[in-house]
């Protein structure tokens, strides 16, 4: 009886409750599916214009019919490789400043608001631009992502590092850290949450700028499969390259997301005491 | 002969006086206890010998030597732990090392103040699973290692429950007997500063100055219990109150 009992009070045995049963795994995907399934229902009632909006399953049969070609892997892979190219060289660039203009009152009021301005300037402003410089092959579309990328990164980073609570930058200072000690271990790590965000927003942004920059004359690429659904009036093309960009623009993210818990296991944060409930 | 000095010092934020030309010197290996109301200056005190901040006017030295930013021989534990929530119990004990010499040599070092606040066995943990009173005990690990000569305690036991600070009360006074370092302990608690400390200062309210100076002959660890402590406590209590008492009738004053 006392077993019983203690098994029934012990914390890790405790019946889950409703809300948290609702968090399962596949959650996240419980409303595309439902979605799919209505639009589905939509077309063959005749409910819906399938020619405008198609249903998922021709959606996935464009997809499958371009995936056996070896078009579609293709198109995915050059697309994927130009965000990670443009990602990592924005988000690299922008940590090294990020750190610059977190730690130099003197970057802040000199060269910030000239950063500033620029990260107002919307993506496709740039497009013509980059094309007189680097001309129309790979170099302008890796720019214009890294664009993308760098401000998220760099504005995250910043201020993260400007926001470092005073009270941890003493501990360092008491124990006779120098400047450069005090921001390698304690300003860094302590800004690294908000790096992270940087990071993800920057990744997000990345995926913004790889349509602008796959429409600017690319012959290959998911921007360029876009493009292409477009001119043949393909819809099950446009939503189909939507759906992709939706995944692909997902999985990099979680992936990131991945990456940076085991640096991030310290925070006692709400999200993480989610992940251990 | 006083070996940490505060001579005349002022200091004011912005339009507010908080320390009036204060001085006070604490010997070498002696315990003093700063107390007072909340505001009165006594954490400024304790951050003007720390080097984290520096006086309008007046000097604050050690030895005879200008104090103008943070020293090797002098130690401070905050009010709130302050620990580093990324690094592991041993590793923020290890911070107190400055991040200087020999890894290996650190961590043992670190490992043997971990042990001597009885904390040895959470070395691996993070911040984060810890109980205030174990957190704290860090934050005094992390001060030990530096072997100070002058150990620097803002409140140190301020947020914790009674018993637990009664207990680190203890080791803190074990600790002093063992190392016996300076120590100046800026605290609200007249039980704590009697228990402590070899002379207490009671500050009236900002700006302030020192309104008595109380040297505490008994030996230690003190019985709390006994007639004379807490006839200390109560005289204590009586300046403290006092002070309190001026104030109210300056404020009437002022209102009438």
């Amino acid at each position: 009886m006392a077993t019983i009992l203690a098994r029934a009070t012990a914390p890790g045995s405790r019946a889950r409750s409703l809300p948290s049963r609702l968090g399962l795994p596949f959650a996240g995907i419980a409303l595309p599916v439902l979605l799919a399934l209505l639009l589905e229902l939509g077309a063959a009632t005749g409910w819906l214009q399938s020619r405008f909006l198609p249903p998922p399953s021709r959606i996935f049969a464009t997809l499958a019919g371009l995936w056996t070609t070896g078009d579609l892997a293709g198109h995915i892979l050059i697309t994927l490789w130009r965000v990670a190219l443009g990602f990592l060289f924005g988000a690299v660039a922008a940590t090294l400043l990020g750190m610059v203009a977190g730690a130099s009152p003197l970057w802040r009021r000199w060269v910030d608001p000239t950063l500033q301005g620029l990260r107002s300037i919307p993506s496709i402003a740039w497009v013509p631009l980059f094309i007189l410089w680097f001309g129309i092959f790979e170099t302008p579309k890796i720019v214009l992502i890294a664009l993308g990328a760098f401000f998220p990164v760099y504005l995250s980073l910043s201020t993260a590092l400007r926001e470092v609570d005073r009270k941890l930058v003493e501990v360092g200072q008491v124990n006779g850290f120098d400047r450069l000690t005090i921001l390698r271990r304690i300003m860094l790590p302590a800004a690294l949450p908000g790096w992270v965000v940087g990071l993800r927003g920057g990744l997000a942004l990345g995926w913004m700028f790889v349509i602008a920059a796959e429409l600017m004359g690319a012959s290959a690429g998911v921007g360029y499969l876009l493009l292409d659904g477009q001119m043949t009036g393909n819809a099950a093309q446009i939503v189909g390259c939507l759906c992709l960009f939706a995944l692909l623009g997902r999985l990099t993210d979680l992936a990131l997301v991945m990456l940076a818990r085991p640096f991030l296991a310290w925070q006692d944060s709400v999200a993480e005491r989610e992940q251990v409930a | 002969m006083s070996q940490f000095r505060l001579e005349a010092v002022q200091r004011a934020f912005g339009e507010r006086v908080v320390l009036n030309r204060l001085s006070l010197s604490i010997a070498e290996g002696e315990a003093v206890a700063v107390v007072g109301r909340s505001g009165c200056g006594k954490s400024t005190l304790l951050r003007l010998l720390a080097g984290l901040d520096r006086p309008d006017m007046g000097r604050v030295t050690i030895d005879g030597t200008l104090v103008t930013g943070p020293r090797p021989d002098v130690a401070v534990v905050f009010q709130e732990p302050r620990l580093l929530p990324w690094l592991d119990v041993l590793g923020n004990v290890m911070v107190g090392l400055g991040g200087k010499g020999d890894r290996e040599q650190a961590r043992q070092e670190a490992m043997r103040a971990l042990r001597r606040v009885g904390l040895a066995e959470a070395a691996a943990k993070l911040p984060k699973t810890l109980s205030g009173g174990m957190a704290q005990r860090v934050g005094i690990a992390r001060a030990l290692v530096r072997r100070p000569r002058l150990l620097l305690l803002d409140e140190p036991f301020s947020a914790l429950d009674a018993l637990t600070k009664v207990e680190l009360q203890g080791e803190l006074d074990r600790i002093r007997a063992e190392d016996g370092p300076a120590l100046l302990l800026v605290t609200h608690d007249l039980e704590e500063a009697a228990a402590l400390a070899d002379r207490v200062v009671v500050l009236e309210a900002a700006p302030a100055g020192i309104v008595l100076d109380l040297a505490i002959d008994l030996p230690h660890p003190r019985n709390r219990r006994s007639a004379a402590f807490q006839a200390i406590e109560a005289r204590l209590a009586r300046t403290l109150g006092g002070t309190d008492a001026a104030e109210e009738d300056a404020g009437m004053e002022r209102a009438a």
